[in-house]
């Protein structure tokens, strides 16, 4: 169902995804030659409109995760296109999809593995801006640093610690500052709290919600819960097997969902 | 009927960790009963004390120096504290056994899974003689189809439910009268958690024993414990049953704890936090 695409009368569409696939070869026998084909993405479209959020979710191997990265060309794309205010980007070199990556920035699941353990905060950080605002000098670098901990709700004396020293909700808030770092437009949060325990879940969330409102972000939140999908989205997509089984906004999802899956989603739900 | 119907009862535990001269109060004071056939789940964020009370249960803890346990814990009125290391091996397993949170992580990667089970039950069960009948039973019994096919699968081989089934299926193996279950779905999908707690219940009510939930989430508690204890920084601030606390929380972090469940179709603009500040 790869019309079904809620239409937004209101915004502009930053990011557009059309018959988007990605698939794995399964080597096999001797000659490890492809024997099989495993289709992670399998013919997905979704629109996501500027300064919205569009909610992604599904189960483990539902292939939920491969969009987000093939959107930051961290997974393969095998055909489709991807286009980004309105360009092309599915095909660009390297060199040419550089500007892309300070647009797009991506928020990972696990604050643990995700954060360089020899790096102090300030070069988690700051990195980034070495790539993208090579004009900065050091003191520049390390005030915006500084200035992006205050945003996350992290304090400037965390510059010169180290990831071992926060709990994980304050690494998440460190991913978050790294994201933000060289002023993206489009944040992927891959499963950004599911590591998480629900107190420090909820704090998150806020935050990315404070985030999107005072910096006018964009937002793909990819998650397996429902719940938290269905608080933070404007519109949800449900993934099942590759594929969009249904795409509606958040509130239809709730109470009018059209699919099984999506139903079946919905009763894995705690209800308190 | 056994005479002791409160199988585990705990009076007082406290547990210090010393490190580099300096003491750490993990768990303060902590007193509970877990009687036969109920489910008691201890409830609280990271750190707040909740994994280190279940470890201590059977005396997992490190040794001394490093970490000083206080107060007594008694399971079928034998005192655990003064337990011999053949008796702790007994009740190790035997009589409480443990699921813990990461199953990917709990189970060695190099055998199958039938072989792992199998150590278990001819360690505890030494009585058993077709152990390989025995395994695959149990792996029927957690609801793994294809036991005798799956009990040669290696656990990369399994996907993160069925890993956390044959966790579980292993827990069961030595028939154990508590099952500790420490955050037994938080690594897993909401689907897969509904399934594996809907398990749990089930498994609770044919084998008749008890289990100790640990976990952060109020949103599992509900249909699921029947006696709730909420810990915070190493106290138990609220206790009483699942209902009572789930409908009329007394405690402010208890209130915030439940509060901060992500609810479906619940409007709030913003997620309810936990106001450390309020709480002494």
């Amino acid at each position: 169902m790869s019309d079904s695409q809620i239409s937004s009368d209101t915004s502009p569409i930053l990011l557009e995804a059309v018959g988007l696939e990605v698939h794995y070869p399964v080597l096999g026998g001797l000659l490890r030659r492809t024997v099989d084909q495993v289709k992670a993405v399998d013919g997905v479209s979704f629109r996501i409109p500027r300064g919205t959020t569009v909610g992604l979710v599904g189960e483990s191997g539902s292939g939920k995760t491969t969009i987000g990265r093939a959107i930051v060309r961290l997974a393969p794309i095998t055909s489709g296109t991807i286009r980004y205010d309105g360009h092309d980007i599915t095909h660009l070199t390297p060199a040419e999809f550089l500007p892309y990556r300070k647009k797009i920035q991506m928020v990972f699941q696990d604050p643990y593995n995700s954060l360089n353990p020899r790096l102090p905060v300030l070069e988690i950080v700051g990195e980034a801006l070495e790539i993208h605002f090579p004009a900065m000098n050091r003191n520049q670098r390390r005030e915006r640093v500084a200035e992006l901990l205050r945003q996350v709700g992290l304090k400037p004396e965390h510059l010169d610690r180290y990831p071992h020293e926060f709990s994980g909700g304050q690494r998440q808030r460190i991913g978050i500052a790294r994201a933000l770092a060289v002023e993206p437009e489009l944040i992927v949060c891959d499963e950004p709290v599911s590591a998480l325990d629900v107190s420090v879940q909820a704090q998150i969330i806020n935050l990315l919600q404070d985030l999107q409102e005072t910096l006018g972000l964009t937002y793909l939140f990819i998650a397996h819960d429902l719940a938290v999908v269905e608080h933070l989205s404007d519109t949800v997509l449900v993934m099942n097997q590759g594929k969009i089984v249904e795409a509606a906004s958040a509130e239809e999802i709730y109470r009018n969902p059209q699919h099984d899956y999506t139903r079946k989603l919905l009763a894995a739900v705690p209800t308190l | 009927m056994s005479t002791f119907h409160d199988l585990l009862r705990v009076e007082n535990l406290s547990i210090d960790f010393v490190s580099e001269g300096r003491s750490t109060r993990a768990v303060d004071q902590v007193s509970f009963i877990v009687p036969a056939c109920r489910t008691v789940a201890i409830v609280g964020e990271s750190g707040s004390g909740k994994s280190v009370t279940a470890l201590a249960l059977t005396r997992l803890l490190p040794p001394r120096p490093g970490c000083v346990v206080g107060g007594s814990i008694f399971f079928e009125g034998r005192n655990v504290m003064a337990a011999s290391n053949e008796e702790l091996r007994r009740l190790r397993g035997k009589q409480i056994a443990y699921v813990f949170q990461e199953p990917s992580t709990s189970l060695n990667p190099v055998f199958p899974v039938g072989a792992q089970i199998a150590e278990a039950i001819r360690l505890h069960r030494p009585q058993v003689r077709d152990v390989n009948e025995e395994v695959i039973r149990a792996l029927g019994q957690v609801g793994i189809r294809d036991p005798e096919k799956r009990f040669r699968d290696y656990p990369h081989q399994l996907s993160g439910g069925m890993q956390q089934r044959v966790m579980i299926a292993m827990a069961l193996a030595c028939q154990p009268q508590i099952l500790v279950a420490d955050e037994p779905t938080t690594a897993l999908d909401v689907t897969i958690q509904a399934q594996i707690m809907e398990l749990l219940k089930e498994l609770k009510e044919s084998l008749k024993m008890s289990i100790v939930l640990i976990t952060h989430n109020f949103g599992i508690v509900k249909g699921f414990a029947d006696e709730v204890l909420v810990m915070f920084r190493g106290k138990i601030v609220e206790r009483g049953s699942a209902a009572e606390i789930l409908e009329n929380p007394q405690h402010p972090y208890t209130k915030a704890l439940i509060a901060c469940v992500p609810r479906l179709g619940g409007n709030t603009k913003r997620l309810t936090t936990i106001d450390y500040s309020t709480l002494s």
